[in-house]
Parts: C-alpha cells; structure tokens; sequence
C-alpha cells in the first residue's frame, strides 16, 4: 500500500431503500486523497456528491445500504468494523449549515469541551478550556474568552462556521470532510472561510474532502478535482487542467453555463434536459440523455473512468481509440 | 430617453423590536433606511447585496407585502403606499413577483392549470373555453408543453417548478416582475437555462425586472442597472458595464473580488474583508461599511457620506469621492 494516501475509496456503491424503490445514489466510486491534499468533489444536487462524504464519516442515514466497496483509511476498511461507536478516529466532517450542527441548548464552549475531553482524553477542566481557546485562535475568531461562553444564536454565520471548523480540528482529525461548508455564507465571508481553509491546510499539513457545487470555489481551494453527476465520476484532474483542459461533455458545458461577473454575455450556454432519475440509471453513459457528441454506442456501453493523458481520467467514449 | 416606470422615494421599514408582556418597543431593526431608486420601461435593475442588506424588505415593500415606515412608491403616477383599492388592483395587475423557491411559492394542492389560471381569472377577461388556449400558450412561452397541465408541483423538477412560477407572474401581461433570488436554489446547468428564459420572455413581452440577488455573477449577464446595497443603504448605483468595469465603492470592489470564478483564480487581487456585517440594529455611525472598510478614514466614523455622482447615472455613496 502506498504510505501517501490517506484515503482510499474502492468501488463504492450506496443504496438508499425509500417508498416505492430504491435510489442507487453512487455507484463504483474509486478515488483516493494523498497526504496534505486537498480533493473536490463537484457536481449538481443528486450527483451524490454528499452521499459519499457521509459513507467515508460512517455518518449514513439508515435507509443507505452500502452495497459493496471498501473505504480504507489508516490502512484498514472502515467498513468492516462493526463497532457500535461508528465515530472514525482521525476523520471528522464539517456541514453545509454550522447552526443546525450545533446544539442550541449548549453553549459553545461547551461543547468543544465535550469534544476535547472524550478524543483526548483530557481531565483537566482548565487544561480543557486552554485547548479550546487556542483552537479558536487557530481559527482566527476574535475575542475567544467570550465566543467560549456564547450559544450558538448569539454568533452569526461566519463564526459560527469557524467554530464548527475549530471543533472538528480539535481532535487533531488526518482527514477533514467539509459538505458545502460555505453554500450558506455570503461571498465576502466565503472567501473568508475558503482563504481559512487554505491556510489550515498549509499549516497543520491538513488532507481534506471538499463537497461542493461551486466550481470557482472548487479550484480556488483544490489540489485536484473530481467531477460527479448522476451518482458516478465523470472526470478526475488536478484542478488547473481541468478548468484549462476539460474533457468530458458535462464539465465542458458546466463550465460554460457558470456566468461571469467579469465578462459580458449575449446569450449564456445551458446544458439542455435535467439530472437523471436514479431509480433507473441508464444503461451506456448517465451523461448520454443531456449530451451533445452522443454516440450510439454511449446508450449501451458505459465508458470506462481511464487515465487520457497524465494524471487526467475522463469516463467518456470520446476518448477512447477505436479497437 | 425611456420613461420611468416606478419610483421608489426615500423608502424606509424599520422593524420593531417588542420585549415584555406589553410589547414595550425597545428598538427597531433599520432594515431599509432611505433608499431611492427608480425602474425605467423595459430596464432590469438589480438589487445586490449580502444577507441583512435589506433586499429582500425592499421587493416586499414594493409588493406591498410590507407596509414602509416612510417613503414613496410611485407608479403610473400615483402613490401606491397609500393608495385606493382600485389603483392597488391595477398595481398588482401590473408588478408581479417569482421567489427562490418554486415549492413554497406554488400551492401542493393546485395542479399547473389551476395555478396559472387563478391570476388570469382573476384580472383579465376571459371566457373559460379560451382559458385553456390561453393558459397552454403562457405554459409554452416558458418552455413547458401541454403535458404539464395536470401536473401538480411535487411532480415537477426545481427548474420545472421556477419555470410554472414565472408562467404564473407572466400570465397577465405585467409591466414589471420582481425576481427575488430566482435561481439561488437551482443547479447551475439548470440557472443558465432559467436565465436565458428571462431574457427572453422580457424582450418578447417587453418587460421590466427587478432582481434580487446575492450572486454578482448572474448580474452582470442579466442587468442594465446595478444597485449594491449594505445594510439597509445603497452604497453604489449605476449602469452594470460601468460598476463591473469601473467599481468605486470598496464595498462593491471587494464583492467583486469574492466571487469565486474558475478562470481567473491566479489573476485576481483579491480583498478579503475582516469581521462580519454589524447588526441593522444598531448599524455603525457615519457610513455603515466603516467598521470592515481597508480605507476608512476619520470622518467615515463620524458623518453619513453624501451621493457622488461620478459619471451620469454612477452615483457612489463614499467619502473617498468627496473633493476636498
């Protein structure tokens, strides 16, 4: 096994059972993230983007069924064990709404209190306290003794995400999952938060998952960038090439429907059609029904995720040569 | 020159804040403070700001789903805060509204027919056999066919549903549609296609837009007129070229500068501010970005800054434009 990855996600493929049928929300993911890197995975609501964030923090509703797959971390399957504390040592995750993480009832010194306590076993109350207001410093919130004893109403969106961040990086976490952590916030404070994060990364060496929709935020803060819709992976490259260089039809047109503030458009490209209903995926290529280069071959086959040039995969029949 | 189409004088909503038994008043959340703008034939004026900033309080007062504390809503001439039940039919006959989120702005229980008939019905004359001409017509124009007549919206996807939404505002020929954050719940893929709609349907049908919106990037595709407000006050106001070319405001600058934009990451400068926006309640003295601005000066602190007009219709509310 190679020492640099942190993670490995091998052929992965969730379920979730609702009224009438079942959802096959992701199917046969492979990825993996290397020591101190930061992974995006990008895609429209439904591409099931979130679903594996929350398989790898073993944090599932109880209708998703893992089908098959392993997510090895630390050199072992974590889904394997069938411990009854389903909490990962090393792995914590970091939501879109950091009021709704929260609760309401506690203040949050509190529980990052709790936190540190049962993760590192730290007895000492004012011990305690003392690490909570350096990882809140590390957070850059200001006035730490006071954020310390406020609830969670008292601080506002911005804070209140720097804290959850604060807490999840208490437990001194290898891997940090962060699901849309800035969707909620406005620009001026997501830019505030993406540049947190940033630094964190260089700093504490942090690897991390990053889920979101946005791909300006996706390349302002990722190493590389996985592109998902319709529960699979479309195309995988390190984030310059991929905005410099796209390959698959979907990312070619997802970039040329995000406008732009800095340019002026007569008309705006759209991708025509809507996502694909996951009760019943297609059989060839999930992109095929919204896809301009379609092929008959794409309805029947799907194309295989394979590596076109270096470091570059694309699941598309484009680029595959002709047997 | 185009006519203008509505005015807005001097608006201002202040919310009561009631604590106690009795209700005692003990302050009010200034969430518009004397704002004035106008809408001209024809024109798409966009509102931006972040949350707290007020839009929103300010498409409710024009939709008079607010009642402004002050101020001036001119429309064909005629006050509409204060105006009679017949003025106020023709209002709402004539400004319509489209909210983010098509699944609570259509009611579950009404199939598309219904929900778009219910304002036809209503305002226009119309006899019930050519209703449904009518209504599948409308249903076209916004690239929906037949087949979704009978549809209900939990059947429908969230660009269907904002689609049956502005099918609903368009039915009855408004002069002016409000958008408040038509596309904030929708996929990207999905925003671009609503968008297109609305460029459009406004040439088509010759109408006027006010869109609400935190997300400068559809802006600047979308609107003639830009209007950056912050807590309650408008900060910068003019044609979109000129804001997006020439950004005077630090607070429109650094907005500018947060947009996340895939292309350009390495090229931009980008100014992140420090803090959080201050609460409407107690807003800062003087002008109100004063507490996170990189070029605050002194008298920032103390004195409210006046309009500059910097070039015809680019109005700046700063003292960095004050000539000394």
């Amino acid at each position: 096994m190679n020492d640099s990855k942190v993670l490995e996600v091998e052929d992965l493929t969730i379920d979730y059972i609702i009224l009438g049928g079942t959802i096959k929300a992701v199917r046969n993911i492979s990825f993996s993230i290397n020591e101190g890197e930061v992974v995006c995975l990008v895609g429209e609501s439904g591409s099931g983007k979130s679903t594996i964030g929350l398989a790898i923090a073993r944090a599932l509703p109880e209708n998703a069924i893992i089908r098959k797959g392993k997510i090895i971390f630390k050199g072992r399957n974590i889904l394997d064990e069938k411990s009854k504390n389903k909490n990962v040592d090393g792995i914590m995750i970091v939501f879109q709404d950091p009021a709704a993480s929260l609760n309401p009832l506690f203040t949050v010194g509190e529980v990052i209190s709790d936190v540190i306590r049962c993760h590192l076993a730290i007895e000492d109350q004012s011990k305690i306290k003392e690490k909570a207001l350096e990882m809140f410093r590390i957070v850059d919130l200001p006035d730490p003794e006071r954020i310390f004893n406020s609830y969670p109403h008292e601080l506002s969106g911005g804070m209140l995400q720097r804290v959850v961040i604060a807490i999840s990086l208490s437990t001194n976490p290898k891997l940090l999952i962060a699901d849309e952590p800035t969707t909620m916030l406005d620009v001026t404070l997501q830019a505030q938060i993406i540049e947190l994060l940033s630094n964190l990364k260089k700093k504490l060496g942090l690897s991390m998952l990053f889920i979101t929709h946005n791909l300006g935020v996706a390349t302002e803060i990722g190493d590389r960038i996985i592109v998902m819709y319709g529960g699979e992976i479309v195309e995988e490259a390190g984030s310059e090439e991929l905005i410099s260089n796209p390959l698959h039809p979907y990312t070619k047109g997802l970039l040329e429907c995000i406008p732009r503030a800095h340019i002026k458009y007569s008309r705006l490209k759209h991708i025509p059609g809507s996502i694909p209903d996951l009760r019943n995926p297609a059989i060839g290529c999930i992109f095929s029904d919204r896809c301009s280069w379609v092929m008959d071959k794409c309805r029947i086959v799907k194309p295989p995720l394979r590596e076109y040039v270096r470091d570059h995969k694309v699941a598309c029949h484009l680029y595959v040569e002709d047997e | 020159m185009k006519k203008d189409l509505m005015t807005i004088e001097n608006l201002k909503k202040y919310f009561p804040i009631k604590t106690g038994l009795f209700g005692k008043i003990v302050g009010y959340v200034k969430a518009v403070d004397d704002v004035s703008f106008s809408i001209k034939d024809g024109e798409v004026v966009s509102l931006v700001g972040e949350s707290g900033s007020g839009k929103t309080t300010i498409a409710k007062c024009l939709l008079l789903l607010e009642k402004p504390t002050h101020g001036k809503i001119i429309f064909n001439g005629y006050n509409v805060v204060d105006a009679d039940n017949k003025r106020l039919r023709n209002y709402r006959r004539n400004v319509q509204a489209v909210f983010q989120n098509p699944f609570l702005s259509l009611d579950p229980r009404m199939n598309v027919y219904d929900i778009i008939s219910e304002p036809v019905k209503t305002h226009i004359k119309i006899s019930r056999a050519e209703l449904y001409n009518y209504v599948s017509k409308i249903l076209e124009m916004v690239g929906l066919d037949e087949s979704f007549l009978y549809k209900f919206p939990h059947e429908l996807s969230g660009g269907q549903a904002q689609r049956v939404a502005i099918a609903r505002a368009i039915s009855i020929n408004p002069k002016l549609v409000i958008f408040d954050e038509p596309t904030s719940a929708l996929d990207v893929s999905i925003q671009a296609q609503i968008l297109n709609l609305l460029i459009e349907l406004k040439d088509k049908m010759n109408l006027s837009y006010l869109l609400i919106t935190h997300d400068l990037s559809i802006v600047r595709y979308i609107s003639d007129v830009i209007i950056v407000v912050y807590l309650g006050k408008i900060m910068e106001s003019g044609l979109s070229e000129d804001v997006f070319n020439e950004p005077l405001h630090p607070y429109t600058q650094t907005l500018l500068s947060s947009i996340p934009d895939p292309f350009t990451r390495k090229l931009r400068e980008r100014i992140i501010l420090r803090g959080e926006p201050p609460s409407p309640i107690n807003p800062p003295s003087g002008c109100r970005f004063h507490t996170r601005c990189p070029f605050v000066m002194d008298i920032c602190r103390e004195m409210a800054p006046p309009e500059i007009t910097h070039k015809q219709d680019h109005k700046v509310f700063c003292w960095l434009y004050v000539k000394k």
